[in-house]
């Protein structure tokens, strides 16, 4: 295709055409001659007529835990069988990576029937997604008249949350999946803890048999255990979490990153884990087991973004509960408790039989204030937030988890507050 | 290269007679050399340009002002000349500072990466400021025997219905030299 740039040149062939004839001067119109000559030669010597490229881009590795380099490779295959002089290779990246090596714009020739491999290099960035590319080849002739241009679609590079290596929670769900886990289920069958005890009847394997009891009755007596089951999970995100800028990412990484761990501790013991994020960005993820669903809940948490959701936290969350997990499976809310509506939907849930554990970042303080107003503020945001987590104590299992403290001291001091029913 | 402004500006302007810009020649080689020098220095195609194009309409303007003051011109061939000097070292500055752009983008990195991308800029600039230099001097000489054709056919340009077949003659030819196997460029950002 032809250039604006080829457009202006010919608009000043035409000017020079025009001049020559109104002022009779055949030396200013035969200025149109190299013009002309030069758009012929440009056209005809400049640049093959047909072309064909090949371009592919590969980002490696397509998604990080952000704690290692990322590299893209470039391939530029030229299948024609002439040189191309003026080849323009455009990898489009973000502002915020800077390359550690190459190059994401380079000028080259190719050669015929030439590969071209480019590879650059920049350090991870920080958790979220990045759009690479489009990669755009261009080929263009000497003076920039013709071009033809090639490109390749877009890659996402996702640089997911890392998951802490975490201990569980005591978690009570009255809803249990069928396959074995990790929850007592209060009910026989195969597990670790201990039960009851019955009469031995033909075929129970004899490991069970509890022979100080036995010795005791005079007759053979055999140790019953807890079946442990999955169940279903649905974490909640809350990623409101204004109240002091300075201090906001902070509060927030921690909410994200104790997000895709617990996601993570909860799959590999084998649940069904289901992922929302309520905010000013939302996204949602059903929940499923394995290995796979844990990428695809760390893809959701690499989005996410500190944001006051337009909708409210309380309505998101009773709809989607109840849009995606069976009744009375577990919730897992984590949020800074700064909307006091939240309250309301928690009740609601707990209403209808859901078990729920509400984990509470807690904000701190900031280092100064800059007026008097904001230190009120701050103090009256604070006070909110007493009164909400007192409201929810009431109701659920409340853990806050103040900023320096590993998670996993946190978690292990959870109790639920509903009694455990022995069946 | 990146010095030709210096004596790209005193050959264009200076050589037209002083009464057709007003007795500003001197002020307008100033003005062209500050900008294209500034340019070129700091490269920077925003002043280049300007300095560049500045010069086309010199070159046009200083002409058609020749023409309109009844004083004597250059000859053609050195009109021919002017311009194609004009085009030709106005596209290899934007070369230059394209070449100097990215290797402004790899400073200060050593990698075999950026060394290899370097020596293909290096080869992409010999090469591209070379291609130039045949297509001008190839452009130059097909129309020194264009012209030398065109002065053996005595056409006159004096009679009005002539002229005009003879400008539709032309802009069709060049319509012709410009999208002869090509389309209208549709780049996307």
């Amino acid at each position: 295709m032809f250039t604006r740039k080829a457009s202006l040149y010919f608009a000043l062939a035409a000017v020079v055409l025009i001049l020559g004839l109104l002022l009779q001067d055949w030396q200013l119109a035969s200025m149109v001659l190299p013009l002309a000559s030069m758009f012929f030669l440009a056209n005809f010597w400049g640049l093959p007529e047909t072309i064909e490229l090949e371009i592919s881009h590969l980002v490696v590795p397509a998604d990080s835990f952000g704690d290692e380099d990322i590299s893209i490779q470039i391939v530029i295959s030229n299948n024609t069988g002439y040189q191309l002089g003026n080849v323009e290779v455009d990898e489009l990246l973000p502002g915020d990576i800077k390359l550690k090596s190459g190059a994401s714009r380079v000028l080259t020739r190719l050669g015929a029937r030439e590969n071209f491999a480019l590879g650059l290099e920049f350090r991870s960035p920080i958790r979220g997604h990045y759009q690479i590319g489009p990669l755009v080849a261009r080929v263009q002739d000497p003076f920039g008249f013709y071009l033809v241009e090639e490109r390749s679609e877009a890659e996402i590079l996702s640089i997911m949350p890392r998951p802490e290596r975490i201990r569980g929670a005591q978690l009570r769900p009255r809803h249990l999946g069928p396959w074995p886990g990790t929850i007592p289920a209060r009910t026989l069958g195969p597990g670790t803890e201990f039960y009851s005890m019955r009469d031995y009847v033909a075929g129970d394997d004899p490991k069970r048999i509890n022979w100080k009891t036995s010795a005791k009755h005079a007759r053979l007596i055999v140790n019953e255990m807890e079946a442990e089951r999955v169940t279903d999970v649905m974490i909640v995100l809350d990623t409101d979490v204004s109240y002091c800028e300075a201090a906001e990412a902070e509060l927030f990484e921690r909410g994200v990153r104790a997000a895709a761990s617990m996601a993570s501790l909860l799959l590999r013991q084998g649940n069904r884990v289901g992922m929302v994020l309520q905010g000013e960005e939302r996204g949602a993820v059903s929940p499923r087991f394995g290995k796979r669903h844990e990428r695809n809940i760390l893809f959701l948490l690499a989005a996410a973004k500190p944001g006051r959701s337009l909708l409210s936290t309380s309505y998101v969350i009773t709809l989607l509960a109840r849009l995606m997990l069976p009744a009375k499976a577990q919730i897992l809310i984590i949020s800074p408790l700064l909307d006091t509506t939240i309250a309301d939907g928690i009740r609601q849930l707990s209403a209808t039989g859901y078990s729920i554990l509400v984990l509470s970042p807690l904000p701190m303080a900031p280092a100064r204030f800059n007026s008097e107003e904001e230190e009120i503020a701050y103090r009256m945001l604070m006070l909110g937030r007493s009164n909400t987590l007192l409201a929810l104590e009431k109701i659920c299992t409340v853990s806050q988890w103040p900023a320096g403290i590993p998670l996993s001291a946190i978690l292990s001091e959870v109790r639920p507050t509903r009694p455990i029913i022995r069946v | 290269m990146k010095l030709h402004y210096l004596f790209l500006a005193p050959w264009i302007v200076l050589v037209v007679p002083s009464q057709v810009f007003l007795g500003l020649g001197i002020l307008i080689v100033l003005i062209v050399g500050f900008l294209g020098l500034y340019g070129m220095s700091a490269k920077k195609k925003a002043f280049t340009i300007p300095a560049s194009v500045m010069l086309l309409v010199s070159f046009v303007a200083g002409k058609a002002g020749t023409d309109l003051t009844r004083a004597s011109g250059p000859d053609t061939a050195v009109l021919l000349l002017q311009l194609v000097a004009i085009i030709f070292f106005m596209e290899a500055s934007r070369v230059v500072l394209s070449f100097d752009r990215e290797m402004g983008e790899l400073a200060g990195r050593t990698d075999d990466m950026s060394q290899a991308v370097r020596g293909r800029l290096a080869m992409w600039v010999a090469g591209q400021l070379s291609r130039q230099a045949r297509l001008m001097i190839g452009a130059l000489g097909l129309s020194l025997v264009l012209l030398v054709l065109g002065g053996f056919t005595s056409v006159s340009i004096n009679q009005p219905a002539l002229s005009a077949i003879l400008v539709l003659l032309v802009v069709g030819a060049l319509l012709f030299l410009i999208t002869q196997r090509r389309e209208p460029e549709t780049r996307k950002r």
